[in-house]
Formats: C-alpha cells, sequence, structure tokens
C-alpha cells in the first residue's frame, strides 16, 4: 500500500514536471520579435543571428545589444545604416536598409527578442525611453565600433 | 515576352526534371533539355563563356576543365536571399576544403554596381580567394544569357528588392560541362543533399578520391 502511494506519487511529479517543461517551452514571450526578426533581419543576419563572417556582423553578444544601447539599436532599424562606400567615398551605401514602414512597438518586439536572444541580456526596452531616443536619432549611424 | 515565354520554359523544364532526382543509385542524371544533333540525343551543356574575376583575371570553361564546380547568380547588395545563397556556396566550399577540384563561381547580376573591387572586397570579406571561387563579371547580356543555360533566372526588374530578380539555385556541373545536380540554395537540407550529390561525382569522376 505504502509502495503504491509511494509509485503514484513518483508518476504524478514526473507528469507536472513534464508538463511544466513542456508548456513553458511552449511559452515564447518574443513570438512577435521573432516573427518580425525572421521576416526583416534573419535574410542578412541568418536565422541564428551569426551573420556571414566579415561581410555580416554577428548579432551574438553584441555590443548594441546591451541594458546601455539596447534603445540607440531602435534607430539602426528604423533608419538603417548608411556609410560612405569603402570604394568611392563620394557616395553613400546602406549596408542594412532602412525599415521606416515599422511601428514603435514592432521595432520595440524586435529589440526584445535579439536584445534576450544570441546570448544578449539587454533586458526589455522602456516604451518612453524608446520613443525619445527615435525622435532624436543621428541622421547617420556612428562609425566608432 | 520572349525573355518571359523562354523563362516559363525553363521553369517547366527544372519542374520536370525534379521527378528525376530522388534515385539515389548509380550516376547522377545530366540535366536540361537535351539536345538532337544527327539523331543523336546530346546532354545539355553549358556554352563557351569568358568572364572577369575578383582578380581580374579571365575565368573561362577551361578554368573548371579538371574541376567540378558549383554555380550561382548574386549581387553584392543583394537585401534578400543572396546572404543566404552565400553561406550555403561557403558550407560547400569548407565542406570540400583542400580540394582543388572543386571550384566555385558566383555571377554577379548587378555589372555597373559590382566592378572587379567591390568583387574583390566581398571576397575578402568572405575570406575566400579565387583559388578556389571566383566572383565573376561581364556583359551584362552574357550573364543574363547563361544563366538560362544554368537553368537559373536572372532579370532586371525595377519592383524587385534591389533591383534584380534572380532564382536561388546553386547548380553543380561537371568536367564536360553538364549539370549534374542543383538544389535550393536558401535551404539547408537541399544544400545537404547537393554535398552528397557533389561526393558522388566526386566518386563517379575519380574513384579513387
Ligand atoms: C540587407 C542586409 C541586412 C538586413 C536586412 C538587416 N541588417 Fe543589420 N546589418 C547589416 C550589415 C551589413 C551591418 C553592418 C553595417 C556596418 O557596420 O557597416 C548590420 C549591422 C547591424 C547591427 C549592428 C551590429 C554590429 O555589431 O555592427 C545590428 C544591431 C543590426 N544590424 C540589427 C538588424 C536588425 C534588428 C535587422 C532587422 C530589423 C537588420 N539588422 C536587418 C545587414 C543587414
Amino acid at each position: 500500500m505504502k509502495m503504491r502511494t509511494f509509485f503514484a506519487a513518483i508518476v504524478v511529479l514526473l507528469g507536472s514536471v513534464y508538463v511544466s517543461s513542456t508548456s513553458c517551452n511552449y511559452y515564447n514571450p518574443h513570438a512577435q520579435g521573432e516573427r518580425l526578426y525572421l521576416t526583416h533581419c534573419a535574410a542578412c543576419h541568418m536565422d541564428d543571428g551569426k551573420g556571414l563572417r566579415d561581410l555580416i556582423p554577428s548579432l551574438h553578444e553584441s555590443a548594441f545589444l546591451t541594458r546601455e544601447n539596447i534603445h540607440f539599436t531602435g534607430c539602426l532599424i528604423r533608419y538603417g545604416i548608411k556609410r560612405p562606400d569603402p570604394l568611392d567615398p563620394s557616395q553613400e551605401i546602406f549596408p542594412m536598409p532602412p525599415l521606416p514602414d515599422l511601428s514603435e512597438t514592432e521595432i520595440s518586439n524586435i529589440l526584445n527578442y535579439i536584445g534576450n536572444h544570441f546570448g544578449n541580456e539587454a533586458g526589455y526596452t522602456n516604451p518612453v525611453k524608446l520613443r525619445e531616443t527615435l525622435s532624436d536619432c543621428p541622421n547617420r549611424a556612428p562609425r566608432q565600433y | 515576352m520572349i525573355r518571359k515565354i523562354k523563362i516559363f520554359i525553363l521553369i517547366s523544364a527544372v519542374a520536370a526534371l525534379l521527378g528525376c532526382h530522388s534515385d539515389n543509385t548509380g550516376e547522377l542524371p545530366r540535366l536540361g533539355l537535351p539536345q538532337i544533333i544527327n539523331g543523336d540525343t546530346i546532354p545539355h551543356s553549358i556554352p563557351d563563356f569568358a568572364f572577369m574575376n575578383q582578380d581580374s583575371q579571365w575565368v573561362s570553361n577551361e578554368t573548371f576543365s579538371q574541376a567540378v564546380y558549383v554555380a550561382d547568380f548574386f549581387f553584392t547588395s543583394c537585401p534578400t536571399i543572396c546572404p543566404k545563397l552565400t553561406r550555403s556556396m561557403l558550407r560547400m566550399h569548407d565542406h570540400f576544403e583542400g580540394r582543388e577540384d572543386v571550384l566555385f563561381l558566383s555571377h554577379t547580376i548587378d555589372v555597373r554596381r559590382d566592378s572587379i573591387p567591390r568583387l574583390k572586397m566581398y571576397a575578402e570579406n568572405l575570406g575566400v580567394s579565387s583559388d578556389r571561387w571566383h566572383f565573376v563579371t561581364g556583359d551584362r547580356d552574357e550573364i543574363f544569357d547563361i544563366a538560362e543555360d544554368y537553368m537559373s533566372i536572372a532579370i532586371e526588374d525595377e519592383d524587385a528588392p534591389g533591383g534584380f530578380d534572380h532564382s536561388g539555385w546553386l547548380i553543380l556541373v561537371d568536367q564536360n560541362r553538364h549539370i549534374r545536380s542543383y538544389g535550393d540554395g536558401t535551404d539547408d537540407e537541399a544544400v545537404d543533399r547537393l554535398i552528397k550529390d557533389m561526393e558522388r561525382l566526386l566518386r563517379e569522376t575519380s574513384p579513387s578520391g
């Protein structure tokens, strides 16, 4: 009898561990961010965020995806990255294209996804701070990184 | 219009050929529309070409006469599928590291912007060299035309992202200019299969290697 109760308890315990583990996996707090990332960014930065050698930077443990810089990265998403063409500095090119049609919420969802994936620990964006940052983006992303 | 029709025929041909692909024994098939000359059926082959690579060297059929190669069509400022195509080419390139009889040929379809120095920069940023991977440019129409011989599509299209529309096939060609396999360069599983086909082709052409 005691033995039976014991086994029943084990079964219930394992069952609940199983259910909670699957439901935890199932719960994805960044579903929209992930979807937007796959639509707008993964063509270049790849699904796994690793980029392509020196052509496209990896987003893993990125200096742009830290608590300090995550809001500024919203500017890169909205306005893209513009640079003088290395082969003809009189011309400008967009190694990363702008996405002017994304809303603040969408930008924020992308940032929350990449900021907490790929080994980044940026925490969550603050909507007020994101709006302020986006309203005051430098017209060209800084080059010193 | 004629080009559109040609492309339609090509797509149908590719679709028809998809059926041949699952066969896993014997030689790889010779793909493409065969030609009938004097009653003999001649498999489709890549015609003569001469393009210039990232090191300003001419690249022609002769360059590949001792090697099997993978060809694709891309452009350096392409915002859509090219990075993934290039990544897949790079994966194959790295897989066959050290084999001088496995080469790679990427044609730019944006000959106006993709000058030789730009192709050179692209190759350097990828960390590859023309020992094994040629990035070539040349006459625009010759490139668009040869794309069709590779069963691929390359056209200028204002409405397409980056200004060009093109297919993402990676095409495997043997020493005799015949297309032996191809796969969608944006699909990792297709690329795995292409690597297997390449190994099969290499066994076929040099049984010792
Ligand atoms: C057309 C290709 C392309 C697309 C699409 C693209 N990027 Fe980029 N991204 C680049 C390139 C190239 C750079 C490097 C630019 C430079 O520094 O010159 C870059 C840089 C970045 C950086 C700075 C990283 C670093 O270490 O320099 C971040 C962050 C970033 N991208 C995020 C994104 C996000 C988020 C998206 C989608 C909303 C996106 N990118 C879409 C090509 C792209």
